[in-house]
Parts: structure tokens; C-alpha cells; sequence
């Protein structure tokens, strides 16, 4: 794996992260405050994938959340190409946005049910000056994620929940990003669909020069597209690194469980591709 | 729960003071003045200034205002009506009774018919009684209650001389025995009741019916069934117990719908009560009286909400502490 | 136009329904160019007469065709409902939006003026402001607005609320969209259903409101007449001039009914369990 190379750019700076959610009832007054996120740093430079493991409810989504501008960070910075989102101001933040693209766990929801699929590819493209015809660059963009360009006139509905997948990538790649954040890529998918996807997500990181910051509860998915790992357990990473070095010597009991949890699923041999 | 209860009552002081001050300010905005209705027009402004003086309408608004609280709050005060110079008090009390028996027995009956009829129409559902039943039901939720309530008249009351067509008792009404009283209430209320009754009854049809057909399909009386718990019990402990809670959710605007439709029922049917009094005050500008009907039919509203917020969460334990706003 | 009749086919109730308020609304607006009689000469003759060839609804006390007089109230009665619910719409879903977006103590302050607003009798209270002298229709169709627009205010703020945490229109913002294009894009037309249901039925309760007011002799004064006018004039004699009571209230549990199977039948088929004619 190249990402060691130091000459490689910061790309996303994340400095001692907390959210915290406080949910308010004016009555009775029982405030509730959940602390998801409890001071995490990482960082990811160009061209590198970056995942976060760790069991369901730990925090990852909040991470992405924040680093996406949705979730404000109750304290730390985190900053994109060196500039602080959350001090940009709304214009800015806006303006700044298409080059983090985020592909939700929830995929199936992130299409607007209103709109044909080359709509809400269509209004990507807008979003950036491209000298292409409309049609032809959304054709070209199903293509790059491997689906029939047929499928531009159906609604989200007449949709299977893989092709939806796809065409969430391809409305971010739509946007040249230069980060891609994958919330569960591979959760709910059969085992070969789960294997298509990671060759598909390895060769656009290639073609499109993408970084990624993926988030998952399954090592072994995770281990066949990330440079580097960090296993995150209440809110905090307990340990990260290098992917290789973190798999074979993994120096927490937590990441032990997590490793021999992901080889029951008897994914393992997925590590032969 | 206590503390459920008072919260919610100081929730709706806004909603009375609010109500109350906006009726104040309509009422002593509006043109024409009161003082003018009982002088020819011959009669000097100085007569026009006394009667003003009088009724103490000459003072800048504010101050009215002020005294008009000050008077409520601390004797119980509403003024005396313009036209008789009794208390207003005193006419609001004679005229609470005819509109709660009214507007209960409307409730009542319509609570009965709507429950009955949706139960027997979910039951058949897409059959031809079911269809009929739905149909009779969609024309009364659609009928104005004046226009019911002038064809129950002209037919019942005018044509077949069946019923009384005005008052809630007749003249020789103290004359009676218990059970003659008693009748003759019943006679005089009788066409009102069904008047304000059926379109109400209706609108509880609509849910008992949509509420049940639903509950029937769910998956948990299916499980009920299938355990053999008997028809006649699933339909009365398990499908009307959930088809009622909507029913009592909806209480809070029941009751300003029932005191609306009781202005209509009361003026055609010449009742006493509350309503045809608001209405004739507000053609005699009689500004105490309008005034007291506004305050006490606020309190109504703001009291039947409060009950209708405490009987659901008592009956359904899940909201109970919950926000409205997530509920 | 032919999008538009199989969108009506779809659903029984909106088809009964739009066919009744066609021809109500074509029964007032061209009735009048079509009939001899015109709703304000009268023939003192020719008064109270019952139903006959010549004046097929009879004639009232001042010898008014009764059918002209129905057609102009058609007209007064429709117009008063159909702009005062577009007033309310306006109002209500300005205040539902503003309520949703900018939130904080602006959304509690809004949202307790609704709750106080639900809370008054509705006709008590505009049966007090119009009959307290606002009796011009300009003014009858504002105050009509102005107490109607909460539950739809209401009903746009909720939606918009759990509208707006949908992953769409986070996708949307994450694409770098103005704000602007978010809500009139993304979220209103997600909406829109709710809000054109909730106005067809705010429409009929508006004709049923404001009849009453015109019945009880506060609403619109002659020599204009709304549906509810014309029915007091018979009202005092429900037998003897039977045919001014019962067609003109014909006329308004017809709209009432129209609109009421419109609401409903666009409810259904906007419902997401919607499955054809039920
Ligand atoms: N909007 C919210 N309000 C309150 N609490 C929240 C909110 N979103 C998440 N949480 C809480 O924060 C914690 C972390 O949630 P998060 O969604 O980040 O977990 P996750 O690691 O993505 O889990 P999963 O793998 O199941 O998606 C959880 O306990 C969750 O209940
Ligand atoms: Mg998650």
C-alpha cells in the first residue's frame, strides 16, 4: 500500500471530536443527553481510505455526520483542505461541500421519491461547471458505477435497494469530489454483491483520485479497501493504524473480539480477491 | 399527574387572557355605538354623553379595559346588561342551562349513534348495509345543522305537529308533575338534540369505522382470534378501545364545534341559552353581555381541552409522559 | 387535460366529486348569461310563487327568480370559500415554513399562537367580529382567513420537519444547493399533498361557516346573497315557501358533499398504501 507516502496532502483533520445530543422535553423536564462522540482524532490524507469500526450505536455516523456540516461538534475542530468547517459560515460551508460526498447508510432514503433517476443525477451536475451535454454525463456516470443507463428514467421506488447504492456513488462522483464517505457500503448485501461493490469502489478511487473515509462494523469488509483503521468502542477510538499491522497484532481486547467476530461471519476467504 | 394537570392548566391561560382582550378590543372597536340605539336623533349630544357616561364607555379604551378586569377578576363583576340593566351574570346563568343539556344530551346521542352504527358498518364492511349506513352518514356530515334543523321543524314540528318548535319548556311547564316535566324536556329538546347530534354523530362514525376496519386487519387481533378469544370481545376490549382514543383526542375540538353548533340550534329553535343570547347581544351591541358569553365560552373550551388531555393520558398510558410535541 | 381526467378516474370519491363541483361551478358562473331572470329586479307580481315552468326554484317575497338568486349566490358563496381558503393556505403555510426552518423561540411563540388561535369557537368568535359590523365581503373573507389557517400551518410544519431530516435533502445540502432550491424543490413538493387535501376540506368548512353567519343574518347582506342569505329568507316559513329553504340548502350540502369527496378522494390517492379503488 502507497499511503505511506508523507509528500501525500492532509485532507480531512479531525482534533479531539465530541458531540454530544441533548434532547429536549419541556415536559416533563427530563432532558436526555446522549454523549456519542467523547474526543476523537484522525486524519486522512489524499488518495488515502481511512475506515472506522466499531459495534452498531458506538458513534461512527456522528463522525461523518459532523465531518459532513450536519451534526455541529460540541467541542474540536475539524477541518477540510486546512480550513475549519465549522467556521466557514453558510456560504462558504456551501460552497465547499461538493468535494465531500457522502454515501448514507441509509442509501435507500438519501433519493428524493419525487425525482426521476437523471433528475437527481442531473442536479449534481449542475452543482458543478461541466462541459459536458447533461445526458451524456450521467450516461458516462452509471456506466463508471456499473449500471445500465436504462435505468435513468426510473423513480427511486422502481429501484433495487443495490442499485440505489450505485446510484447514490455515482450522483457524488457527479461532483468530482475529493472525499467519499461510505457509511456501511457492504451491510445488507449478499456476500458477492458485498465482493462486486469493493471492486467497484477500489477501481473509481483509482479512475477518480477519491479518498474515503469508510464506516462499518465488519473488519473483514473493511480490511480489503482501507490503508489505515481505527476501531472505535463508546465514543473513542481504542486503538488505529495501519490496516495490515492492526489485523495481524492487534494490541486491544476489543479489537481482538471484533476480528474473531468478522471471522465467524466466514468472510475470511473474501481475503483471497 | 397532578402536576400534569396544572401544567396544563397554566398552558392555557394565555389562550383565555389572549381570547378575552381580542374580544374586548373587537367589541369596543367595532363602529356603531351603543349609546346611540336608545336616543332619537333629534336629542342633543349632551344626552348621547351622559348615557355614554353611564355605561362608561367614555373613557379611553385602556381604562375600560383595565376597570372591565379589575371588576371580573375581583367581584366577579361582567357588568350590567345595556338593555335591562340586570347583571350580566345573572342572564349567562339562566341561559348555561338550556345549552349544556343541549350540548351534553347532542354528545351523548351522537357518541351512542356513532359508535353503534361504525361498529355495525365496520363489522359488514363493503356490504350493502355498510354502504348505506356510510352513505346516510356522509349526507349528515355534509348537512349544515340550520338547514337539518329547519326541515325538522317545518316537517315534525309545523306540518305534523308532532313536537313543540320553540323554547325548552312549555308554558304550563311548572303546572306539571316530575315525569310531565320531564317529558315536556324531552319533547322541546328532542328536535335540537338530533339537530346538533347527527353531524357530530356522523364525524365520530367516520372514525369508529375507519378505526375498527383497521384494527380488525391488524396483525394482533388476527393473534387474538387465533387464540379463540371470542368475536363479540375482540370487537368491544380490543378494536373499540383503540377506534376510541382518536374519538377523545378530538374532544378538544369538539366542544367548540358543539358550542358553535349550538348558536345555530338555539336560534332556530328559539332555546334560551347561551348562543341565541351571544346572538342577540351582538345585533344590540349589548357589550357586557358579549363580553361574559365570550369569557365563559373560552373557559369552556380551554376546560374541555383540559379534559381531553387528561383522559387520554390516562387511557393511553404511552403518551403519558410524552411531549405533545412528539406525540 | 388528459392527465388531468385520469388523475380524476383514479379515484371514485374524486371523480363523483369532481364532476358534482363542475357543475356547480358551471351552473354559477355561465348560469346567469343563460337565464331570463336577473337576481335582483323584482316583480312584487310574481312574488312567492311555488315552482313552475317559467321559474323552475319559484320565486321569493320580492318575486325573485329563485334559480337567478342561486346562481348569484353560487357565486358569492364559492367565491368567499375558495379565496378565503387561499388566504389561509398562504398565511398558513408562511407561518408553517417559518416555523420549521428558523425553529428556536420564534417556532414556540408561532406554534403557541396556533394552539391559542385552535382554541376559540370558531363560528362564536367570527359570528362576533362580522357581526359587529365587518359585514363586507372583502372583510368577511379576510376574518374567514384569518381564523383558518392554523391546522394547516400546523400540518406544514410537521411535515416539513420530519421532511427535512430526511436523507434527501441532507444529500441535497451535501451537493452544496441554496437553501432556497432545498425548500422549493426538495421539500415543498413533498408536501403539497397533505396541504391541497387539507385545503379542499378547509374549502367546504369555509362554505359551511360562512353560511351560517349569512343565515343568522350577520354575513353578506343584500343586496348581495351567499346560499346561506337566500336560505333565511325562508327560513321563517319553512312549509309555505318550502322550495327557497330546501334548494337553496341543496346548493350547499351539494358543495359541501362536492368538496368533502374531492379531499377524501385525493387523500387516498396520495396515501403510500394507496392501492387503486378501494
Ligand atoms: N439525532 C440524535 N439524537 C440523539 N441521539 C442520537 C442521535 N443520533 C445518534 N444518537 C445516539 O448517539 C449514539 C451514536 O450513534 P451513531 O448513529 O453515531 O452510531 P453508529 O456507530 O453509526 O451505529 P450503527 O452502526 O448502528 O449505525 C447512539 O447511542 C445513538 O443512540
Ligand atoms: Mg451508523
Amino acid at each position: 500500500m502507497q499511503a505511506g507516502t508523507t509528500a501525500a496532502k492532509t485532507l480531512l483533520e479531525v482534533q479531539d471530536l465530541r458531540i454530544v445530543y441533548k434532547q429536549k422535553t419541556t415536559f416533563p423536564a427530563a432532558d436526555q443527553t446522549v454523549y456519542a462522540v467523547n474526543g476523537v482524532s484522525f486524519s486522512i490524507r489524499q488518495g488515502e481510505s481511512f475506515a472506522i469500526v466499531g459495534r452498531s450505536g458506538c458513534g461512527k455516523t456522528s463522525i461523518a455526520m459532523s465531518a459532513l456540516g450536519f451534526v455541529k461538534p460540541s467541542a474540536g475542530a475539524i477541518s477540510f483542505m486546512g480550513k475549519n468547517i465549522w467556521q466557514l459560515g453558510r456560504k462558504n460551508l456551501r460552497r465547499l461541500r461538493p468535494l465531500i460526498q457522502p454515501v448514507f447508510q441509509d442509501y435507500g432514503n438519501s433519493l428524493n421519491p419525487r425525482m426521476t433517476v437523471n433528475k437527481i443525477i442531473i442536479e449534481a451536475l449542475r452543482a458543478q461547471p461541466n462541459d459536458q451535454t447533461h445526458t451524456d454525463a450521467v450516461k458516462q456516470l452509471l456506466d463508471s458505477v456499473g449500471l445500465d443507463s436504462e435505468i435513468r428514467l426510473r423513480f427511486p421506488h422502481q429501484l433495487s435497494g443495490g442499485q440505489k447504492q450505485r446510484i447514490n456513488i455515482a450522483r457524488a462522483l457527479a461532483l468530482n469530489p475529493k472525499l467519499l464517505i461510505l457509511d456501511e457500503p457492504v451491510s445488507s448485501q449478499d456476500l458477492s454483491a458485498g465482493v462486486q461493490l469493493i471492486e467497484l469502489l477500489n477501481r473509481l478511487k483509482q479512475t477518480y483520485e477519491l479518498s474515503y473515509l469508510l464506516i462499518s462494523h465488519n473488519l473483514s469488509i473493511v480490511r480489503l479497501l482501507s490503508d489505515r483503521i481505527a476501531i472505535m468502542k463508546n465514543g473513542v477510538f481504542t486503538e488505529q493504524g495501519p490496516a495490515e499491522t492492526l489485523l495481524q497484532h492487534p494490541s486491544d481486547n476489543h479489537t481482538k473480539e471484533l476480528i474473531d467476530a468478522s471471522n465467524l461471519t466466514n468472510l475470511s476467504k473474501t481475503g483471497q480477491v | 399527574m397532578i402536576s400534569i394537570i396544572l401544567k396544563r392548566a397554566l398552558d392555557s391561560v394565555p389562550t383565555i387572557i389572549i381570547g378575552i382582550t381580542l374580544t374586548f378590543l373587537i367589541v369596543h372597536l367595532a363602529p356603531g355605538d351603543p349609546g346611540i340605539r336608545f336616543l332619537d336623533p333629534s336629542q342633543s349630544t349632551e344626552i348621547q354623553q351622559i348615557i355614554q357616561k353611564r355605561f362608561g364607555l367614555n373613557e379611553p379604551l385602556h381604562i375600560q379595559y383595565w376597570n372591565w378586569v379589575k371588576r371580573v377578576l375581583f367581584h366577579f363583576d361582567f357588568g350590567n346588561s345595556f338593555y335591562n340593566g340586570k347583571p350580566s351574570s345573572e342572564a349567562l346563568r339562566s341561559a348555561l342551562l338550556p345549552t349544556i343539556l343541549l350540548a351534553g344530551c347532542a354528545l351523548v346521542f351522537a357518541l351512542i349513534t356513532g359508535i353503534l352504527l361504525g361498529i355495525l358498518a365496520a363489522t359488514r364492511s363493503n356490504t350493502f348495509t355498510d354502504r348505506t349506513i356510510t352513505i346516510i352518514m356522509m349526507l349528515f356530515f355534509s348537512t349544515p345543522a340550520f338547514w337539518l334543523g329547519i326541515m325538522f321543524l317545518g316537517v315534525f314540528s309545523i306540518q305534523l305537529g308532532w313536537l313543540p318548535s320553540s323554547h325548552l319548556t312549555s308554558l304550563y311547564h311548572d303546572q306539571l308533575n316530575t315525569i310531565g316535566r320531564f317529558t315536556d324536556y324531552i319533547q322541546h329538546l328532542f328536535l335540537p338534540v338530533l339537530t346538533l347530534g347527527l353531524p357530530l354523530a356522523a364525524t365520530f362514525f367516520r372514525y369508529i369505522r375507519s378505526g375498527v376496519i383497521e384494527a380488525l386487519r391488524s396483525d394482533y387481533i388476527l393473534g387474538a382470534r387465533a387464540r379463540g378469544i371470542s368475536h363479540n370481545k375482540i370487537l368491544f376490549r380490543y378494536c373499540l378501545k383503540n377506534s376510541l382514543l382518536p374519538i377523545i383526542s378530538l374532544l378538544g375540538v369538539i366542544i367548540p364545534a358543539l358550542l358553535s353548533g349550538a348558536v345555530i340550534v338555539e336560534v332556530i329553535f328559539s332555546l334560551p341559552g347561551m348562543g341565541r343570547t351571544m346572538v342577540s347581544a351582538v345585533f344590540g351591541r349589548d357589550y357586557p353581555i358579549i363580553l361574559a358569553a365570550s369569557t365563559l365560552a373560552f373557559f369552556a373550551v380551554v376546560a374541555g381541552n383540559l379534559i381531553a388531555d387528561i383522559t387520554y393520558s390516562i387511557i393511553d398510558p404511552r403518551i403519558r409522559y410524552q411531549t405533545r410535541k412528539n406525540s | 387535460m388528459k392527465r388531468i381526467v385520469n388523475f380524476i378516474c383514479l379515484d371514485k370519491s374524486l371523480y363523483a366529486g369532481s364532476i358534482l363541483i363542475g357543475i356547480i361551478i358551471l351552473f354559477s358562473l355561465i348560469g346567469p348569461f343563460l337565464s331570463p331572470y336577473n337576481y335582483r329586479s323584482q316583480n312584487l307580481s310574481e312574488a312567492l310563487q311555488s315552482p313552475s315552468i317559467s321559474h323552475p326554484l319559484g320565486t321569493d317575497y320580492y318575486g325573485r327568480d329563485v334559480l337567478a338568486r342561486m346562481m348569484h349566490g353560487g357565486q358569492i358563496t364559492l367565491g368567499i370559500a375558495l379565496l378565503a381558503t387561499t388566504i389561509a393556505v398562504l398565511i398558513g403555510m408562511t407561518i408553517g415554513l417559518i416555523s420549521a426552518f428558523v425553529g428556536g423561540w420564534l417556532d414556540r411563540i408561532l406554534m403557541r399562537l396556533v394552539d391559542i388561535m385552535l382554541g376559540f369557537p370558531k363560528l362564536f368568535v367570527i359570528l362576533l367580529v362580522i357581526g359587529m359590523g365587518y359585514s363586507s365581503i372583502g372583510l368577511i373573507i379576510l376574518f374567514l382567513a384569518i381564523f383558518s389557517w392554523m391546522e394547516i400551518a400546523r400540518i406544514i410544519r410537521s411535515e416539513v420537519l420530519v421532511i427535512k431530516e430526511q436523507l434527501y435533502i441532507k444529500s441535497a445540502e451535501a451537493i452544496g444547493l441554496r437553501r432556497r432550491r432545498i425548500i422549493f424543490i426538495h421539500i415543498l413538493p413533498n408536501v403539497m399533498g397533505t396541504i391541497i387535501v387539507s385545503s379542499v376540506l378547509l374549502i367546504s368548512t369555509l362554505i359551511l361557516i360562512e353560511s351560517s353567519i349569512s343565515f343568522l343574518g350577520l354575513g353578506v347582506q343584500p343586496p348581495n346573497a351567499s346560499w346561506g342569505t337566500i336560505l333565511t329568507e325562508g327560513r321563517f316559513d319553512p312549509i309555505g315557501t318550502w322550495w327557497i329553504s330546501v334548494f337553496s340548502g341543496i346548493f350547499i350540502i351539494a358543495a359541501i358533499i362536492g368538496f368533502n369527496l374531492i379531499g377524501d378522494g385525493l387523500r387516498n390517492i396520495l396515501d403510500p398504501k394507496f392501492t387503486g379503488n378501494s
